[in-house]
């Protein structure tokens, strides 16, 4: 396909960056560069930035109870991205091959969910699993008694997949978008039926949007702090929680900067790792 | 670049070494020396308003067959409605005796060409050609040496381990191709796929389709709006127009005897003159007289009446140029408007007549003798059709 846009050559059109990089530069990268100095500080209750020079804070997230939240953080965003490209595939191939108006109608269903605030679609969930709630009112209607349905890692995950799914749907059917009907012809021609169609056409071609939906989706996941609060109450901890409890709770600057440091070091390295060996787009 | 885009070497596609009990797409021996394709009556529709047809039509085992028309003719739709990309709204599509009409698309065992070549991009072209045959669970073995096979017969052997965006579009027309022919389809059909590639290997490709049709034995339905293409390649041609046939024939039938004007005028370059009847003659030849102009002794497949108004119509090589300016029967008169070079033949406009505006184009192929300098020119006219309005 040949390209309808101007090309660019003149050095002036890195100048088109300048107010982007100035803004993550001010707003992300110098907060990142004063949270990685706070880390290395000592507790004090003088500066609320700690003061001195330590490597504890470090070696408290080394501490197996603070490793566990790192990697139930992990675990729990993986299991919920992997969810949320089962449910997302299907609604991402239909919106991909939709036109006109339905395709339309189908962007703001997805997008709605996104507009909505966490803490309302959070407590949605809440009103439907709390021990009061729709399904154990129908529970005890039917005679099966009451079900403790809130703060487990079930819970989490229904939570995470509902507010990651539309970064999955949209990422996916990018992707999808792209491969020619021709070629999905084509294998049905050869003999393959729809199911095999999608397997061995449509999903191979869409890895790299899959990829790149599982990565933004583990990415919004692990730093969630809403739904782990509420879904997974005292029970189920996350990175997110703990940051919040070091800030608001115990005061500690300096031990919650060095959490948000490993997480950000840890995430980086899995996009890295998974950009670099995973499937490119075309 | 590894692979030239030569002549194949003669090979052909084995039909004795298929794996043991491995099941084909094509059609059991029984309904051997049925036409490869049946078209009955087929309509399609696009919501009320009928997009094609009805069309009937029947192709035989191992003929070129071309549907040729315009742009909006309906030809890629009647094409992708016999491999089930389209639903019809009524008649019937047999495949080798096989009705097929409401198969889905992945059992009809018809193989497809697309203009665009649609190789698997994520696949290798060993793959890409394999495809088919994998997912009729054929032998490892038996697919290696199919593949092999199948890339000898379109000139590729040696590109297995390529993926196709390393390869030139002829290669990979021709990869697609073989995609196809691998499966032995009773009946591939191909969707202009010379389309997208440019005019040298155009030509050359259309010579190599025509040897690979003719080794492999297969059956062809070919669509094109080219019309030099169907009528290089083709033992018969259809011609289509608003979803209909308008004629069909033999190349040479339907250079040489268009039924209508339509077909005259979109097959080649025609000059149509307008003229009345004016004598049947008892040999099936008539006489039609331009107003106030000269005579024409020509053909016409349909019945004419004297006095009707019809078209002469004057195929540019069937005219020599003398000097002179009489005009006599099948002797126009005219003046040199313009004169162009085109390589293999210089393309001269004659004005007819006087002051009338109305101009004819006539051929000179390079090499014989130059166009006569005499401001004034006899244009003989060697053969005519007489075409009326249907």
């Amino acid at each position: 396909m040949s390209s309808v846009s101007p090309r660019l050559d003149h050095p002036v059109k890195y100048a088109l960056f300048l107010p982007y990089a100035a803004m993550i530069f001010c707003f992300l990268i110098v907060p990142m560069a004063g949270l990685v100095e706070v880390s290395f500080r000592q507790q004090s209750s003088v500066r609320i930035t700690g003061l001195g020079f330590t490597l504890a804070n470090y070696a408290r997230v080394g501490d197996p109870f603070y490793l566990g939240i790192l990697f139930d953080t992990l675990r729990l965003s993986m299991i919920s991205a992997a969810m949320a490209a089962i449910l997302g595939y299907p609604v991402a191939y239909v919106l991909a091959r939709s036109s006109g108006r339905a395709k339309t109608v189908l962007i703001v269903a997805i997008m709605i969910p996104l507009m909505t605030s966490v803490v309302v679609k959070v407590f949605g969930w809440y009103i439907i699993l709390e021990p009061s709630g729709v399904i154990n009112a129908l529970s005890r209607a039917v005679g099966w008694g009451r079900w403790n349905l809130l703060h487990n890692e079930i819970a989490v995950v229904a939570g995470l997949v509902e507010f990651s799914l539309p970064f999955m749907v949209l990422s996916l059917s990018a992707s999808i978008e792209r491969i020619p009907r021709n070629v999905e012809e084509a294998a049905g021609n050869l003999g393959a039926g729809p199911w095999r169609v999608m397997a061995r056409v449509v999903l191979p071609m869409s890895r790299a949007g899959l990829l790149s939906g599982y990565l933004l989706c583990v990415g919004v996941s692990s730093s969630a702090y809403v739904v782990p609060a509420i879904m997974g109450g005292t029970r189920v901890r996350m990175v997110g929680q703990q940051i919040y409890d070091d800030v608001l709770v115990g005061f500690d600057w300096p031990s919650a900067s060095a959490m948000s440091v490993v997480l950000v070091l840890i995430l980086s390295l899995i996009f890295y790792a998974a950009m670099r060996i995973g499937p490119k787009a075309a | 670049m590894g692979v030239a885009d030569t002549a194949p070497p003669v090979g052909r596609i084995g039909t004795q070494d298929r794996a043991a009990g491995a099941p084909s797409a094509s059609a059991s021996p029984a309904t051997k020396g049925a036409p490869a394709l049946i078209l009955e009556a087929v309509v399609k529709r696009y919501s009320k308003d009928v997009v094609v047809g009805p069309v009937s039509l029947s192709v035989a085992a191992g003929e070129f067959l071309s549907l040729l028309g315009p742009s909006g003719c309906g030809k890629t739709t009647l094409l992708r409605s016999i491999a089930g990309f389209e639903t019809v709204a009524s008649g019937k599509i047999l495949v080798g005796g096989r009705d097929i009409t409401f198969l889905p698309a992945h059992r009809r065992g018809v193989g497809l060409v697309f203009q665009n070549y649609a190789l698997f991009p994520h696949l290798s072209i060993f793959d890409n050609i394999a495809f088919g045959l994998r997912l009729r669970k054929w032998r490892p073995d038996a697919i290696a040496q199919k593949v092999a096979g199948a890339l000898e017969m379109v000139g590729l052997a040696g590109v297995e381990k390529r993926t196709p965006g390393e390869l030139s579009g002829g290669q990979q027309q021709r990869v697609a191709i073989a995609r196809s022919l691998v499966l032995e389809p009773e009946l591939l059909l191909l969707d202009e796929p010379l389309s997208n590639l440019d005019f040298k290997l155009r030509v050359q490709m259309r010579y190599e389709l025509r040897q690979i049709q003719r080794r492999a034995g297969m059956t062809f339905v070919y669509v094109t709006h080219d019309q030099t293409e169907a009528l290089s390649l083709s033992d018969r041609i259809i011609v289509l127009s608003n979803g209909r046939i308008a004629q069909e024939g033999t190349p040479a039938e339907i250079y040489g005897a268009p039924r209508t004007r339509f077909v005259a005028d979109f097959i080649g370059t025609t000059n149509m003159l307008p003229a009345t009847i004016e004598r049947l003659n008892g040999d099936g030849t008539l006489v039609a007289r331009m107003a106030d102009g000269p005579s024409f002794t020509g053909h016409s497949r349909a019945a004419r009446r004297i006095g009707e108004a019809v078209s002469v119509c004057i195929r540019p090589e069937c005219v020599a140029l003398a000097p002179g300016d009489e005009a006599d029967s099948n002797i126009l008169s005219g003046r040199v408007v313009s004169e162009t070079f085109c390589g293999d033949r210089t393309e001269v406009r004659v004005e007819i007549g006087e002051g009338q505006g109305r101009q004819i184009v006539v051929y000179y192929q390079t090499g014989r003798q130059p166009v006569p300098p005499a401001p004034r020119l006899a244009c003989a006219i060697a053969d005519t059709v007489i075409l009326g309005d249907e």
